[in-house]
């Protein structure tokens, strides 16, 4: 054998290891998977083929940042722009588009998209922030619609719970820290022949104010699920979860965090048949409060969801295709609108394997809804392998959005603020093309590196007008922008304790007034230490910089709602253009270490978040973001 | 699933050994913490009396050094993987090991007299007659092999042709020959059979066969489950909760004077996964009975 040889197999030997395993003999040739991802294609291919760029959050990451809220760790993936909107809240976004509403991502939770319909917002408060439950997190960079239909925008986001064989009995924990940041969890889960079953419940209770003084009411989380395994790729499941409590229905605004009492629940049956899988779900969403000046606000929802979907194997074709439906009931007692909306999708990507080193996949997708009518979401991405474990990719894909309910439908009157939707909005879209080079070596070095540019078009915002002393409020489709940029990064192994990771995102952004985009920064750098000892101890160190941001909130801009008094103060408002703000760069770091006992019973684990307290702003409406403090203990039966 | 050898649950052993024993677990991934926690229910099941320790391999160092000082060594020890095979020689070069979940020990990890054990190995009869039940055409299967790997294959072809079918070795002296000696085992045999490799069966090139195996449509044979659900027509597979209690049973005989029939055992119990979307593709329509004998991956 020459050297390539032996380094290949030295390679492998460096890639079986785990947080505190030892490196494994050939048996390691037996127990590891090759590495799947399932987001970008709806289809099980190896990271090398994904159509899309993927990152993987992996359960050694969760477990080894300890941190309460996994979504943290969200900050430091490439390309991904992240900002706390208070102690608790955060937004998300991707590639330079980040609303203050966190609309622009579609989050998924084993695959069921979580985002509310009424306005489009990603449900935060059933993200099963549970790190016990947690298996992966997929992070995909880039249009998803061709699979994903509406809000699969600039990026998907599926995080993947664990299956009860993973966790194989029980598992109890508690977690304390800074702020009011509590979170008591028990999962159990487990196989019996057949059958398997998995049960979590959780309370938590996080500080969600802006000035970190009050707290929220606790909120419960519980879900289930029972799974009958015929035979391997033939099986039932069904599953269950809820959030009851208080529920951060905006995850972001401008001004005060508009928590509400409220509920959020799913009803869950999945059935696969070797190929063929039949998904059904049905989400109930039900909340009250008292954020609004002028009234109580009534939130509610239903909607009933229905995925059919097959895979046939044509020679060297894998064609993944399929049907989804949703029926919704949706309204709000404010705005005395209650609609029923119907949402039907044909779907359909092709994967070609031309050569053993040219992959090609087409895509296309056709959603039809009762407001915003049809959109086309075509994609079509070429993977060349250059080498065993490195790869070049060309996309270009098409992706939209659908207006929400309140875009559509809002109709709220107070003297001098009038505000009416729109039901003649054309869906949001966005056209990408992005070029992206992979080398993917887990066990010593990966690199990845892309470019991209995106053109929205029809983008809705606000348009007002000065009517009656007062403001009238409507949304059109009013913009087009066009954004390019590029992410590089790397993981190295540099022994079996040492792992360093590290990334640059750079994104340019036309400036529309009147946009209603979140901040997002030009370029933001991060980085991450990880030592492992040998006794089962760890230390993480995670490092993030961005630069300044500017962002646009429109009308509101200078004004909170706290400002406004009484309704009578709204006839001193004048219309405003839009204005570009600007938050400082800044830089902060996170430390998490812990320890996990020699028989793997127990652990624990400590995270500091904003280690130096770097005094910084990542909310638009200025407040100082501090250092907090987590302690975690886990034991498992 | 196709289960070769059942075996029953043991009673008590009349003369039971009340012995201090070692498990020593390589790491915690999960076959091994799947082996070890048979062998220790098998060991405290048969005999109650016996004292069990179980450690990591990180743990190794600090509870031997204690021991050394209170002079309480075990009277045998169980590593499980190769790692705490090789640690467990070096600390324990006097005293009895049965190892398990080993693949393809090397003639220098079972070389000591001290040595017992269960690789996770499977016979090449077993791969074979699966294989046939598959795919009855089947009579030039092919090896691709490297240096690290001459001593097995050489085996494995041996067994064959004692049994009249006559294999393709093709040896692979560097990186840049894996795609040629890929193809031209394809090429010239009407099936690929996997053999313990880190060389060949990796997770960079094992994709790469898996497909060059679908589009030359011959079976490819390979060395887990793992294999079978990224596209290899089959794999035969051990099961690793058995092994531990096949471990265990080694070790109470010989802790009960008894010497074990072979110092080196394979797995008792098998189970096959079968591809189906592979099958299909490769034009092989497997029948209901067949299909009823394999685990089936959906992949």
């Amino acid at each position: 054998m020459n050297k390539k040889c032996l380094i290949l197999s030295i390679v492998l030997v460096f890639s079986s290891l785990q947080a505190h395993a030892r490196p494994l003999g050939k048996e390691a040739l037996l127990f590891e998977n090759i590495p799947k991802v399932v987001t970008a294609s709806r289809q099980v291919v190896t990271v090398l083929e994904s159509p899309a760029t993927a990152t993987i959050i992996t359960r050694q990451d969760i477990v080894h940042s300890g941190y309460n809220s996994v979504t943290q760790l969200l900050r430091y993936v490439a390309g991904v722009d992240f900002f706390k909107t208070t102690g608790a809240g955060f937004n998300i976004g991707m590639r330079g588009v980040n609303g203050l509403h966190a609309n622009n991502v579609l989050i998924l939770v084993d695959g069921r998209p979580i985002y509310s319909p009424v306005r489009n917002t990603n449900q935060c408060a059933l993200i099963p922030e549970v790190p016990d439950d947690i298996e992966r997190i997929e992070v995909i960079r880039g249009p998803g619609s061709v699979l994903y239909g509406s809000n699969a925008f600039s990026g998907v986001i599926n995080i993947i719970t664990r299956s009860p064989e993973a966790i194989n009995g029980i598992q109890i924990t508690g977690s304390a820290g800074t702020f009011s940041d509590e979170l008591y969890s028990l999962t159990a889960g487990k196989r019996f022949g057949n059958w398997s079953y998995k049960l979590v419940s959780a309370w938590t209770q996080k500080n969600s104010t802006a000035d970190h003084d009050k707290q929220i009411k606790g909120l419960w989380k519980m879900s289930g699920e029972l799974n009958y395994e015929k035979m391997p790729g033939n099986n039932y499941n069904l599953s269950f979860g809820f959030a009851k409590g208080k529920l951060l229905v905006v995850p972001a605004r401008p001004v005060t965090p508009f928590d509400q009492d409220g509920f959020d629940g799913f009803l869950r049956s999945r059935m696969n048949w070797d190929d063929l899988k039949l998904d059904l779900w049905w989400r109930h969403f039900d909340n009250s409060g008292d954020a609004m000046p002028s009234s109580k606000l009534h939130w509610r929802f239903d909607h009933i969801d229905m995925l059919l979907q097959n895979q046939y194997i044509l020679g060297d074709h894998t064609v993944i295709g399929g049907i989804e439906g949703r029926v919704c009931s949706l309204g709000a007692t404010t705005y005395d609108k209650w609609h029923n909306q119907f949402i039907g999708s044909v779907f359909g990507e092709d994967h070609w394997k031309l050569t053993h080193r040219l992959d090609v996949f087409t895509g296309l997708r056709m959603d039809y809804q009762t407001e915003a009518h049809a959109a086309l979401s075509p994609r079509l991405s070429i993977v060349y392998s250059l080498l065993h474990n490195q790869s070049i990719r060309f996309t270009a894909s098409q992706a939209f959005k659908y207006p929400s309910y309140l875009q559509n439908y809002i109709d709220m009157n107070v003297p001098g603020f009038e505000h009416q939707g729109n039901q003649g909005l054309d869906p949001e879209r966005l056209s990408s093309m992005e070029l992206a080079y992979q080398m993917v070596n887990p066990s010593r070095l990966s690199l990845s590196a892309s470019i991209f540019y995106n053109y929205y078009d029809n983008i809705i915002d606000l348009d007002y007008t000065a009517k009656n002393q007062g403001v009238y409020i409507t949304y059109e489709n009013l913009y087009d922008i066009y954004q390019y940029g590029g992410e590089i990064g790397f993981q190295y192994r540099y022994s079996l304790n040492l792992l360093l990771r590290g990334n640059y995102s750079y994104v340019w952004k036309q400036k529309k007034d009147g946009i209603t985009f979140g901040p997002v920064p030009t370029n933001q750098i991060n980085g991450e230490f990880r030592y492992d000892f040998d006794l089962g101890l760890w230390v993480d160190m995670r490092i993030h910089w961005q630069d300044h941001s500017d962002y646009s909130i429109g009308l509101l801009a200078p004004l909170s709602w706290e400002t406004y008094g009484s309704p009578g103060d709204f006839q001193d408002i004048t219309p405003l253009p839009g204005e570009w703000q600007e938050l400082s760069g800044f830089t902060l770091a996170d430390l998490s270490m812990g320890f996990i006992s020699p028989d793997r019973k127990w652990n624990i684990a400590a995270a500091v978040h904003n280690l130096f307290h770097s005094t910084h702003q990542e909310t638009p409406d200025g407040n100082d973001a501090g250092t907090t403090f987590t302690a975690r203990l886990s034991l498992m039966f | 699933m196709a289960t070769l050898h059942v075996v029953l649950p043991r009673p008590v052993m009349a003369a039971c050994p009340q012995d201090d024993v070692m498990i020593l677990l390589s790491s915690d991934f999960w076959p091994y913490v799947t082996a070890a926690d048979s062998l220790e229910q098998e060991l405290k099941t048969r005999c109650p009396a016996i004292h069990i320790r179980r450690l990591y391999l990180d743990q190794l160092k600090t509870v031997t050094q204690k021991a050394e000082r209170r002079q309480t060594a075990p009277s045998l020890v169980f590593p499980i993987g190769t790692e705490a095979v090789v640690a467990a020689q070096k600390r324990f070069p006097a005293i009895p090991i049965v190892f398990s979940m080993v693949l393809d020990p090397s003639p220098s990890l079972l070389a000591g007299q001290n040595i017992y054990g269960v690789v996770l190995d499977i016979p090449c009869q077993e791969i074979w007659k699966q294989l046939k039940s598959i795919a009855p055409h089947v009579s030039r299967p092919g090896i691709l092999y490297t240096d690290d790997s001459w001593g097995t294959a050489r085996n494995m072809a041996n067994i064959l042709r004692e049994n009249g079918i006559n294999p393709v070795l093709i040896k692979i002296d560097s990186s840049e020959q894996i795609q040629h000696g890929i193809e031209d085992i394809l090429r010239l045999s009407d099936a690929l059979i996997a053999i313990p490799d880190t060389n060949i069966y990796n997770k960079i090139v094992a994709p790469r066969i898996i497909f060059e195996a679908i589009r030359h449509r011959k079976p490819f044979v390979g060395l887990s489950k793992n294999f079978t659900e990224s596209g290899a027509l089959l794999s035969v597979d051990s099961d690793y909760e058995d092994i531990g209690i096949q471990a265990a049973d080694m070790g109470l005989d010989i802790l009960s004077g008894n010497v074990p029939a072979s110092r080196i055992q394979f797995p008792r119990k098998f189970s096959t996964s079968l591809n189906l979307h592979t099958a299909r593709l490769i034009g092989l329509v497997p029948g209901s009975e067949t299909i009823k004998a394999f685990n089936i991956v959906a992949y």
